[in-house]
């Protein structure tokens, strides 16, 4: 079977070479693209915050009528109660917690002359329960020491003595050492000019995230522990962690426990960790579910255009095929004719939609921060169209090679 | 005659169920998708305020380090610093202006039943309410004059009142708010614009309003922090309250309505002249770099129309031109079958008009058809889409505007999708149908 004739029927009538030539095109370019998003979603959404994740939650109390000191000695009552309350591991008092979207972040500095290499880091105020109240892995160092602890108020300023930080910090800050545990013993730099001043890092914890993504900066690996309680104005969070099986019954009554404690504040409703990571993952999950969705709906689209449009030329080709069938042609060779045309339109339809993938990947890249789209995609998506339009083909292919020979005998 | 045309075409889509049927789904498809996710493009893209859009200004001054700007190229903080925020505010060069910030604080009903809840609130100047105009239930707005008093008055969402007052014209009774009290003088029917365009930087754009409204000179007792978004490039001069409203740490908006083309450039003027005396009392260490952006310019500044909504409007109107495509391919097969029918129409006198007319028609149902399938699947995209992200349930919903764009994009691009194989069948030479027979 020579593929010259094939060719120049398709060119005789273009009709059905751009049609299904476009639709492939189009096709190859909107699932390679989207096939990419998804995948980068997809692994966005395996995130591991690095605390204990399926049996934390943080909880937020609000003073009304209290001043400092009052919230600081209601944090000490609360935490009280928790530490001993039956089914929680430990807790604390923290400002947030990873993959809330909200909290601290600071520049820090690896030396003291400013200008030295610095990097942007998410701060959590913790105490000295902070290993076992988040489910942390301590790598190096130790946790902070009791004694170490100090009441925050708005207006100090944060200066901590001592720091826990994360390892990704750790190395991206001390860009002379090999490991993390190297950058036990440093300093963390920070301020003004004129007015300098550094905590030493005592611990490394590996794996903890940041509350936030951000597009310019790796800050989601960055975090830093400081020992200080805290207390936003009348504002504080705890995070709470229970023993294995002790969460669902914590949940439910952590509230009105705390609530009944002291009654002048607002205990709002916790938070568990799962629901903060689902929010957190939404777009995320949104996006991909679309993606997914437009792609299984595109291939199954272009399955039935092309199973369609064969169909039709068959059934306008019944009498040429009859004619061919009674010239000798075997079943075969007209299976192969309407398989070999499809090719042909198809591998016109990828080369173009190749080209195709490629613009849109670029209009994505420079608009919305999307990575260059890898070669393996397009060269994946371009076989699996192409295998795809052939086996669509052969459907309508195999009833065009059961027309009799006869048929070209009968007027219609 | 086009009732002819409209009865021949339903008798040829009943003929053949099967490829019909495969048309409305791949039209059904295409459109379902496509308005999904124009749907919630086209809320978030939305102008929240027309009739004044242009007359609502936002106000950035670059009181930033001299090192390195707020943001890349060259921008300006989103926010203001407390001192500036104050004295735009009560210099009152504009029509209107207002300074403001999000504050929690925990209501204590009355009402023993209710239990004290924490709320999220704004902290702002009477100026608030004629600029974005939200619709009173009961009451209206406070005074200048009780900006300028302190006066210890507060507005209430209607969902708080419903909460507090259950709902009642509670103008006249108090509402303790960390442990003060304030007189109710307004209470707002429900504020939504979407997006919230007066503050999209603290809180979602799409998120919930906000609680109640307290003015923003109370704050000199009160001596509240922003819920929201506090960014400082250097550390306040003192550790005291005192010393962060004086710092350059930028945490309040501020707008300004300005009327007509000549007011805004006076008060641009005015702007820079304010940074300029600032400058020589050593602030405002960048060039100057003033930005006044109308609602529409800053929510695109913001980037409120988030990138993910640009890529799937992108990819899922891409999707709808295959579906498209498919329908050609599937209409000039479905048309060509009929050429025997199209000779003995020609040859009993129907002109070629005629019958690209009739093809044309029924090209034009299966667009019907597609539109109203595809609706039903818009419908549950976005049901999915809210089961997805409760907190953008706002920006999913359909109304009469988008259900009659579905219908209008859905016939219009079916009578495309018909014109080719229309006129293909309208040049069927009937005398070669007519011999073969």
């Amino acid at each position: 079977m020579e593929i010259r004739p094939i060719l120049s029927t398709v060119l005789r009538n273009p009709v059905g070479l751009v049609l299904i030539g476009l639709q492939v095109a189009l096709t190859l370019a909107i699932v390679v693209n989207a096939l990419y998003i998804i995948d980068d979603r997809l692994n966005n959404m395996q995130v591991k915050a690095g605390v204990d994740e399926d049996n934390i939650l943080m909880i937020r109390s609000a003073g009304i009528d209290s001043d400092f000191e009052a919230t600081l000695d209601s944090v000490h009552q609360d935490l009280d109660y928790l530490r001993h309350r039956p089914g929680v591991v430990s807790a604390m008092s923290t400002n947030t917690l990873p993959l809330t979207q909200s909290g601290w972040s600071s520049d820090i500095e690896s030396q003291e002359a400013p200008d030295g290499h610095s990097i942007d880091t998410a701060i959590y105020f913790s105490d000295e329960t902070l290993v076992d109240s988040m489910g942390l892995k301590l790598i190096a160092g130790r946790s902070f020491r009791a004694d170490e602890v100090e009441a925050f108020s708005m207006n100090d300023e944060l200066r901590p003595a001592v720091t826990i930080i994360s390892a990704a910090a750790a190395m991206d800050l001390f860009q002379d050492i090999k490991s993390p545990e190297e950058a036990l013993g440093r300093r963390v730099w920070s301020g003004e000019d004129n007015d300098r001043y550094s905590s030493e890092v005592v611990g490394i914890v590996d794996g903890v995230k940041a509350p936030w993504r951000a597009l310019s900066t790796n800050i989601f690996d960055h975090v830093m522990f400081v020992p200080k309680i805290f207390a936003f104005g009348k504002l504080t969070a705890y995070v709470v962690r229970a023993e294995p099986g002790a969460f669902d019954d914590l949940m439910k009554n952590v509230q009105s426990e705390l609530a009944e404690l002291n009654t002048q504040r607002v205990v709002m409703e916790p938070n568990s960790f799962q629901e903060i990571r689902e929010r957190f993952l939404r777009a995320d999950k949104a996006l991909a579910t679309m993606l997914i969705t437009v792609v299984v709906l595109l291939l199954l689209v272009n399955i039935l255009g092309i199973v369609g449009l064969v169909s039709f030329w068959v059934t306008q080709r019944t009498k040429q095929i009859g004619t061919r069938r009674a010239l000798g042609a075997t079943r075969g060779n007209i299976l192969r004719y309407f398989l070999i045309e499809n090719a042909l339109i198809s591998s016109m339809g990828v080369a173009l939609g190749a080209l195709a993938a490629l613009a849109l990947n670029n209009w994505l890249v420079t608009q919305f921060k999307v990575d260059r789209l890898p070669w393996e995609y397009l060269a994946g998506g371009s076989v699996a169209l192409l295998l795809l339009g052939i086996a669509a083909a052969c459907v309508p292919a195999m009833r065009a090679a059961a027309i009799p020979p006869a048929i070209a005998t009968r007027s219609v | 005659m086009t009732r002819y045309y409209l009865w021949l075409a339903l008798r040829s889509l009943k003929g053949s169920p099967w490829l019909s049927g495969l048309m409305v789904l791949a039209i059904a498809l295409g459109i379902g998708a496509f308005m999904t996710c124009y749907a919630i493009f086209h809320a978030m893209a939305g102008n929240p305020i027309p009739h004044k859009s242009d007359q609502l200004y936002s106000v950035r001054l670059d009181t930033w380090s001299p090192d390195e700007p707020y943001m890349e190229p060259d921008l300006p903080p989103d926010q203001l610093t407390y001192r500036d925020a104050r004295y735009l505010a009560e210099a009152g060069k504009a029509r209107y202006q207002t300074a403001m910030f999000r504050v929690g604080m925990a209501v204590q009903p009355d009402n023993p039943d209710v239990k004290p809840m924490f709320s999220v609130g704004r902290m702002t100047y009477s100026d608030f309410f004629p600029m974005f105009e939200p619709r009173f239930l009961y009451g209206g707005p406070w005074s200048r004059e009780q900006d300028g008093d302190h006066s210890p008055v507060v507005v209430l969402s209607r969902e708080l009142n419903d909460k507090v007052f259950g709902g009642e014209n509670s103008v006249g009774r108090k509402l303790t708010l960390d442990a003060s009290d304030y007189t109710v003088v307004g209470v707002l029917d429900t504020f939504n614009p979407v997006p919230r365009y007066y503050d999209v930087i603290n809180g979602s754009a799409f998120g919930d309003e906000d609680e109640f409204y307290l003015p923003f000179t109370l704050n000199d007792q009160l001596q509240k922090r922003s819920i929201g978004n506090n960014s400082c490039w250097k550390a306040p001069p003192e550790n005291s309250y005192q010393g962060y409203l004086d710092s350059e740490c930028v945490w309040l908006g501020f707008w300004v309505q300005l009327d007509s083309d000549a007011d805004r450039r006076a008060y641009k003027d005015f702007l820079d002249n304010y940074v300029r005396e600032q400058k020589k009392l050593g602030r405002f260490e960048r060039p100057l770099n003033n930005h006044l952006d109308d609602v529409m310019s800053w929510l695109k500044v913001q980037r409120v129309v988030a990138d993910d909504a640009h890529i799937q409007l992108g990819l899922s109107f891409a999707f709808l031109i295959v579906c498209l495509l498919n329908t050609v391919g599937l209409m000039l097969a479905k048309f060509l079958r009929r050429s025997g029918e199209v000779g003995v129409r020609r040859a009993l006198g129907a002109s070629r008009v005629q019958i690209f007319l009739q093809y044309l028609a029924e090209s034009g149902l299966l667009g019907v058809g597609g539109a109203l399938a595809g609706l039903g699947l818009a419908v549950f995209g976005l049901a999915v889409v809210r089961k997805i992200s409760p907190d953008i349930e706002v920006l999913t919903h359909l109304d009469t505007g988008l259900l009659l764009f579905a219908l209008a994009v859905s016939v219009a691009a079916s009578l495309l999708a018909g014109l080719y194989p229309a006129w293909r069948a309208c040049r069927i030479a009937p005398a070669a149908q007519l011999k073969s027979q």
